[in-house]
C-alpha cells in the first residue's frame, strides 16, 4: 500500500516522452487530432518540471507545430479557414510555403488545436513570431454562432461550451480579443447555467464538471467572472462544485469518480478560490490509485491502462495539491504558471515593439 | 478508449498484433486518401459512402469524412426520386445506429444524425423517440442521447406532459437519475406555468413535485441528486425585483437604496434618479464601494440640492 501511494514521477516523464513518438493502435481514433495529444505529453512534461528532457527535439517540435498552421493563400480566400490543422492527416505537406501554394481544397483548422498548438508553442518557450495572428483570429470569428457559442471546424459541427473555452484561450494567449464577440459568448454562458448552479454544454442541457470548467476558465481568461454573477449565483456554483468529491471527483452527481475531474472540478475550485475547502487527502489517495506503475501515466479509474488525458490531468490534479516536484499550474489557461509568464513576457515584447 | 483493463500479453500474441496492425494501417492509409481524391472530383456516389462508413465506424471524431457525407447526401437530394432518396436516408441512419453502438458518446455522430434527421424527406421521429429510449436504458447518464432526445422533442414537436411522465417513469425506476430531475427543472415552467406566480409554475404542482422529491431522499438520503432538486423547487420563490427602502442624507449628500433582489447598477443597467422633477447624474456603487452584484447601493451626489 506504502509504495502505491508514492509519486512515481520520472516515470510520468518516460510515459509522455514516449507519446510524442509512438502511440498505441487504441489511439487510432484520434489520427486526426494528434495536436492535441501532443499538448498533453508536452505540457505534463513542463508540470513534471522537466522540459530539459526535450532540449534535442524542442526545435524538431516547433517546426512540426507550425508545419500545422493553416496560412492565408495569396487571394485570402480561405482566411476563414485558417488556424492550426490537428494533423497532416488530409495529406497537406509539411513545407508551409509547399502547403500554401498548393493548398487543399477543404484544408482548415480545428479550434481545439489552433488552442493546443498555441498553448504548446508557450510552453515550448517560443517567442510566436511565426504566428500569422491576423490569419488566425479571422478563422476564430467565422466560428462564432449566432448563439456566441463556437465551432471547431468552418464547414460546420457541433458548437458547445468546449470550443468557447478554446475560443477564450486562443484570444488570450493572442492578447486579442477580436476573434470573439465577448459579450455574446458571456451571454451564451449565462443562458447554459442550470436549476444547481453549474453550467453545461449549452442552453437546457445538463450541469456537468467539464463545461463548468470550460465556462468559468473563459470568463476568467476574459476578466468577466464578477461582473457575470452575483454573489449568491456564485455560491451555488461553489456549492455544486465542492459537492463533486467523493474521495476523487465526479462530474455529475451520481457517476462515478474519474481522474480528470481532479483537474476540471479541481482548477475550477482553485479559480473561485474555494480549493483548500475540498479534502486534499482523499484527492490525491484516489489519482495515486489511478497512477500505473508499470508504464507510468494515469488513468480514469483504478486497475485500467492509462491514456494520455487522464494522464496528463493526474498530473495536474496532483499540481493543484502542491505535490512536490511538480510546478504550479494557472488553473483558467491550463498551463504551467511559469509558461504563463512567458506568455506575459511575449506580451510585453509586444507592446514594445508596436 | 478509456478504462481498458490491463491484459498480459506474451510476445508471441505481440509480433501476431504487430502484423495485424501492419496490415490495418494500410487499408486505413489507402482508404483515406482514396476518400480525398474522391472529395476532390466530387465524387458523390455509393462507394464515396462506403470507404468513409469503413473509416468512421472506427474513426468516429473524423469530422471531415462526416461533413464528406453531408455533401454526397446534399447531392443525392438534388438528384435522386424521393422514395430511393428515403430509402438511402433510412440506410444512414442504421449506419449511425451502429457507429453508436460501438461508441454511444461520439458527438460528431449524433450530430450527423441531426442533420440527416432535418435533410430526409420523410422522417420517422417517433422511432427516434424509441431509439432515445433504448440508449437510455444502456446508460441512463448519457448526455449525449439526452441532448438528442431534446432536439427530438423540439423539432418533432413531442408534447411536453409526454416528455414530463416519462421522467417520472425514469425517476421511478431509479432516484438517483439526476438527469431525469435535470429535465423537469425544464418542463416545468413550459407545462404548467404560471404568470402570477413568482417562480413561473403553478404551486399546486410545486407542491405536488416538493412531495415527489420528499420520497426521493427518504428512500436515500445520501443522493445528492434529489437534494438539488430540492433546494431548486425551494428557491423558486424568489421576489421581483423592487425598491425595499430608500434613506437620503441631506447633511452627506448621498442617497442610499436597499432592493429586494441583488442587481448590477451599471452604464448598461442604469437607474433614473429624479428630484423635484430634475433628472441627477451620479455614480453608484454598493457597500464596499464596488460595482459588483448587491441588494444595497449607494450613490454621492454632489447636485443633489443644487435644484431645490
Amino acid at each position: 500500500m506504502e509504495e502505491q501511494m508514492k509519486f512515481l514521477h520520472d516515470k510520468h516523464v518516460k510515459f509522455f516522452q514516449r507519446i510524442l513518438q509512438i502511440l498505441p493502435s487504441r489511439y487510432a481514433t484520434l489520427d486526426s487530432n494528434r495536436m492535441t495529444i501532443a499538448f498533453f505529453a508536452l505540457s505534463g512534461i513542463d508540470v513534471l518540471d522537466s522540459l530539459n528532457v526535450l532540449d534535442k527535439d524542442r526545435d524538431n517540435i516547433i517546426e512540426w507545430i507550425y508545419s500545422l498552421q493553416v496560412l492565408p493563400n495569396q487571394t485570402e480566400s480561405n482566411l476563414h479557414r485558417c488556424g492550426f490543422r490537428g494533423s497532416p492527416a488530409i495529406g497537406s505537406f509539411y513545407d508551409t510555403e509547399k502547403a500554401q501554394k498548393n493548398s487543399i481544397k477543404y484544408d482548415c483548422g480545428h479550434i481545439a488545436d489552433t488552442y493546443t498548438a498555441l498553448s504548446s508553442l508557450v510552453i515550448l518557450g517560443d517567442d510566436l513570431s511565426k504566428l500569422n495572428k491576423r490569419a488566425i483570429s479571422a478563422g476564430l470569428r467565422a466560428l462564432q454562432q449566432k448563439d456566441g457559442s463556437f465551432c471547431a471546424v468552418p464547414e460546420g459541427s457541433e458548437n458547445d461550451m468546449r470550443f468557447v473555452f478554446c475560443a477564450s484561450c486562443i484570444c488570450y494567449i493572442l492578447n486579442d480579443w477580436s476573434g470573439m464577440d465577448i459579450d455574446r459568448a458571456v451571454e451564451y454562458i449565462k443562458k447554459s447555467v442550470t436549476y444547481e448552479g453549474a453550467i453545461g454544454q449549452g442552453p437546457g442541457l445538463e450541469a456537468h464538471g467539464g463545461p463548468t470548467f470550460c465556462a468559468i476558465a473563459s470568463l476568467t481568461l476574459m476578466g468577466k467572472l464578477q461582473s457575470t454573477f452575483t454573489q449568491k449565483e456564485l455560491k451555488r456554483l461553489k456549492r455544486w462544485c465542492i459537492f463533486r468529491q467523493s474521495s476523487g471527483f465526479n462530474g455529475r452527481p451520481n457517476k462515478v469518480v474519474d481522474t480528470c475531474y481532479s483537474f476540471w472540478v479541481g482548477a475550477t475550485l482553485k479559480i473561485l478560490e474555494i480549493f483548500e475547502l475540498s479534502d486534499a487527502e482523499f484527492n490525491r489517495g484516489y489519482i495515486l490509485e489511478t497512477q500505473s506503475d508499470i508504464t507510468g501515466g494515469f488513468a480514469k479509474w483504478p486497475q485500467t491502462s492509462p491514456d494520455a488525458l487522464h494522464a496528463y490531468f493526474g498530473i495536474c490534479g496532483l499540481s493543484l495539491l502542491g505535490e512536490p516536484g511538480l510546478i504550479k499550474l494557472h488553473p483558467a489557461l491550463n498551463i504551467s504558471q511559469r509558461a504563463s509568464d512567458h506568455l506575459q513576457y511575449i506580451h510585453q515584447q509586444w507592446k514594445q515593439n508596436s | 478508449m478509456h478504462g481498458r483493463l490491463k491484459v498480459r500479453t506474451t510476445a508471441e500474441q505481440q509480433e501476431a498484433k504487430r502484423k495485424e496492425r501492419e496490415k490495418k494501417q494500410k487499408i486505413y492509409t489507402a482508404a483515406t486518401q482514396r476518400t480525398f481524391q474522391k472529395r476532390e472530383n466530387k465524387e458523390y456516389d455509393e462507394e464515396a459512402l462506403k470507404i468513409t462508413g469503413e473509416i468512421l465506424s472506427v474513426n468516429p471524431d473524423f469530422y471531415s469524412l462526416w461533413n464528406f457525407r453531408k455533401e454526397i447526401f446534399l447531392h443525392f437530394k438534388d438528384v435522386k426520386p424521393t422514395e430511393e432518396l428515403n430509402k438511402l436516408f433510412e440506410e444512414e441512419l442504421y449506419f449511425l445506429e451502429s457507429c453508436l453502438k460501438v461508441n454511444p458518446k461520439s458527438y460528431g455522430t449524433w450530430h450527423h444524425r441531426c442533420f440527416v434527421m432535418t435533410t430526409m424527406p420523410i422522417p420517422d421521429w417517433t422511432r427516434e423517440l424509441q431509439l432515445c429510449n433504448k440508449f437510455l436504458e444502456y446508460d441512463e447518464r448519457n448526455f449525449h442521447c439526452w441532448d438528442y432526445r431534446r432536439f427530438v422533442v423540439k423539432t418533432s414537436n413531442v408534447p411536453a406532459k409526454d416528455e414530463f411522465d416519462f421522467t417520472t417513469a425514469k425517476i421511478a425506476s431509479n432516484f438517483s437519475n439526476y438527469s431525469s430531475w435535470h429535465y423537469r427543472s425544464k418542463l416545468l415552467p413550459q407545462l404548467y406555468p404560471d404568470s402570477h406566480h413568482s417562480s413561473g409554475v403553478q404551486e399546486d404542482i410545486l407542491l405536488q413535485e416538493f412531495e415527489t422529491v420528499q420520497n426521493a431522499f427518504f428512500t436515500d438520503p445520501n443522493d445528492q441528486s434529489s437534494w438539488f432538486y430540492h433546494r431548486w423547487l425551494l428557491g423558486r420563490g424568489c421576489r421581483k425585483l423592487d425598491i425595499d427602502s430608500v434613506y437620503i442624507s441631506r447633511h452627506k449628500s448621498c442617497i442610499l437604496v436597499t432592493f429586494t433582489k441583488t442587481l448590477l447598477i451599471s452604464r448598461e443597467n442604469s437607474i433614473n434618479l429624479v428630484i423635484n422633477g430634475k433628472d441627477v447624474e451620479g455614480e453608484w456603487l454598493n457597500q464596499k464601494q464596488q460595482a459588483k452584484y448587491s441588494t444595497f447601493w449607494i450613490s454621492f451626489c454632489n447636485n443633489f440640492w443644487c435644484s431645490s
